[in-house]
């Protein structure tokens, strides 16, 4: 099984986003073509999307060891991985102003890697952002984050990447158009929109 | 009803400098494509379904224009709503779609990067949205899968 290392992995994105601090062009029509990076990480959805067995097998597992089920919470292209969610928490019976418990299971389509994150996603409440959870707080969302996984390494070989690699700062690269800032390696392997789900 | 009742009080409470947008973009111009099944109705929410638009938008002090791009995924369902119907989906993203646009193209400094306020646009869009119908979000045109649909846009 490899090793990752930070900089393998920060070299391994690049091959993904494009560079620089803007990709502009909205002064041309029809469009120019998109980027190299942009339309290898599309060709990895194109495969991933005709045959994901896996993926399917991943979530029939999760079901048979989870009583909440799990959510289909894949976005082509955007991202650079799959998601799926265990919602331990229906919004109907979380009080007002409280967060819904959510737990997001992510396989990377660009490295052999995963990564199990929470969510806590406030439904009434604009002014309350939904908070990321990048490690799982003990109780129920470890719990039920162990179990998930668990499943993934049972149906992936995948490893999981490691929380201080998941931090790490990607710089200098485009991942959404004209935000360059703030990203990190958990963004740019799994998802450019950790805390948006369903 | 409340969204629409609510852009309109945005739009008449614009301030007195800003400029006055024009356009609309229309809910049968949201052609979603499923882009990936939602295969287990019992659960409380995904699957995605995406559409490409296109939509110029034009300054009339400046005499230039852009065209601004985006890609709006909406989830096949969620647990808020349940299965997301097109009616409603459509509805929903036209209403919010010229609720940003007219906040964000009638800025004053919006004619001065049109290509800026554009993003601005995606991002204030995406965050109404996703109030709306949780899960949704407002991108760059990317999924190669999604032919743009092309609207008439805006001017200010």
């Amino acid at each position: 099984m490899i090793e990752f290392k930070q900089s393998a992995l920060l070299a391994l994105v690049r091959r993904y986003y494009p560079r620089g601090s803007a990709w502009n062009d909205h002064d041309h029509n029809p469009p120019p073509d998109l980027p190299e990076e942009i339309k290898r990480l599309a060709a990895l959805w194109e495969r991933e999307l005709a045959n994901d067995e896996t993926w399917q097998r991943l979530k029939q597992t999760l079901r048979d060891c989870l009583s909440q089920g799990v959510g289909e919470m894949s976005v082509p292209v955007h991202d650079a991985g799959r998601r799926c969610a265990v919602y331990l928490d229906h919004f109907k019976d979380v009080p007002r102003g409280q967060p819904a418990r959510i737990v997001v299971g992510a396989v990377s389509l660009i490295a052999p890697l995963y990564y199990v994150y929470g969510v806590n996603r406030t439904y009434d409440d604009p002014r309350n952002p939904d908070q990321l959870l990048v490690e799982l707080p003990p109780g129920e969302m470890k719990e039920v984050g162990e179990v998930v996984a668990r499943c993934i390494e049972q149906v992936y070989d995948y490893r999981p990447l490691p929380v201080e690699l998941a931090r790490v700062p990607v710089e200098g690269l485009c991942m959404d158009h004209m935000r360059f800032e703030g990203w990190t390696l958990l963004e740019a392997l799994f998802t450019t929109d950790p805390a948006n789900l369903p | 009803m409340r969204l629409l009742a609510l852009a309109s009080l945005l739009v008449l409470s614009a301030r007195p400098c800003s400029s006055e947008v024009r356009g609309y973009i229309r809910p049968e111009h949201f052609r979603f494509v499923t882009l990936v099944k939602d295969n287990d109705k019992t659960l409380p929410g995904g699957g995605d379904q995406g559409v490409c638009l296109h939509a110029w938008v034009h300054s009339r002090d400046t005499d230039s224009a852009v065209l601004c791009d985006f890609e709006v995924h909406l989830p096949l369902r969620t647990q808020m709503q349940g299965a997301i119907s097109l009616t409603f989906g459509q509805k929903t993203c036209a209403e919010l779609a010229n609720l940003a646009a007219y906040e964000v193209f009638s800025e004053p400094g919006a004619s001065e990067m049109l290509g800026i306020a554009c993003q601005e646009f995606r991002d204030l869009y995406g965050r109404y949205l996703d109030a709306a119908i949780p899960g949704a979000r407002v991108k760059k045109c990317l999924e190669p899968r999604l032919v743009p649909v092309k609207v008439d846009g805006f001017s200010r």
